[in-house]
């Protein structure tokens, strides 16, 4: 239903908004379709749109709980660009993501996820920022 | 200095035997008589002896307390008329503007929290687009919502 709903959405001219990602990300994820809900979250912001705070929370929380740590960590450099607070909490629950999935060098204590620098873990929690 | 003594409770049950014994069973009421001799005023319960028109005084009316009812909840920031518009609307065939199907959809959405109202909401959609009205992106935005249940989503792992 909500798919039918969407498509004509360009037909009738209306752009899709941050207000209406929300529960469509929420609908696709019921489907279980995570990974079409990651790219419609990843296509929305390459088109500049703005989602709100509560589906980037949302989108973290998805991308952790189907271990997809690299899009986690990406949707949460992308929320600090957010002129929002970011709980503690989705710092912790990526890195654990990141080190259930490998990707923390426990000898150097670095991440292992490329993001246009080197990001140490301490550089990742927002405390140090 | 004297040293300071611990005295054990003395069991002394001399007092007890001033005291005339009492029979086993004994009830508190009995008890009274035993242990005074003074008249014992009627027990209140025993007011059967009294004319109607005495008790009728000495009875206390209780507080009327109004009856608590909760309220229904409040859709404010909604238009509450929605539905009636949309009836009246409806019933003089007159088709509702983008604006009225938007107020209609949100309140659609207001109501039903886990998409109880999604199948209606979803044909009225789909009628008012055959008919050309096609509600704006707040709309839309209602009618996304309503047509996502969230009983059917696993949501234990989402933070709270």
């Amino acid at each position: 239903m909500q798919d039918e709903i969407v498509e004509c959405l360009s037909e009738d001219n209306v752009k899709l908004t941050p207000h209406m990602l929300h529960p469509l990300l929420e609908g696709i994820a019921a489907n279980h379709e995570h990974e079409r809900a990651i790219f419609l979250f990843r296509d929305v912001r390459a088109r500049k749109v703005a989602p709100r705070d509560k589906s980037y929370r949302y989108m973290i929380s998805l991308c952790t709980e189907i271990n997809e740590a690299e899009e986690a960590f990406r949707i949460l450099l992308d929320f600090q660009s957010v002129p929002i607070w970011i709980p503690r909490y989705y710092w912790w629950l990526v890195l654990e993501c990141c080190a259930r999935n490998g990707f923390v060098d426990s000898l150097e204590n670095r991440l292992l996820i490329p993001a246009g620098r080197n990001v140490t873990l301490l550089a990742v929690s927002s405390e140090y920022c | 200095m004297g040293r300071a003594r611990l005295y054990l409770p003395s069991h002394d049950n001399a007092a007890s035997e001033h005291l005339p014994e009492t029979p086993k069973g004994l009830r508190a009421a009995d008890l009274v008589k035993v242990m005074t001799d003074k008249p014992i005023t009627p027990h209140p319960s025993t007011l059967k002896s009294l004319p109607p028109e005495e008790l009728t005084s000495i009875a206390i009316p209780k507080p009327k307390r109004q009856r608590q009812i909760p309220e229904k909840p409040r859709a404010e920031g909604y238009n509450e008329q929605a539905y009636t518009d949309a009836k009246h609307a409806a019933e003089e065939k007159k088709d509702p503007t983008s604006r009225e199907l938007d107020d209609l959809f949100r309140l659609m959405e207001f109501d039903s929290q886990r998409g109880e109202l999604l199948q209606e909401a979803y044909a009225i959609w789909k009628e008012m687009r055959s008919r050309g009205i096609i509600p704006t992106d707040r709309g839309y935005a209602a009618l996304l919502k309503v047509s996502y249940n969230p009983d059917v989503v696993d949501c234990r792992w989402l933070p709270k």
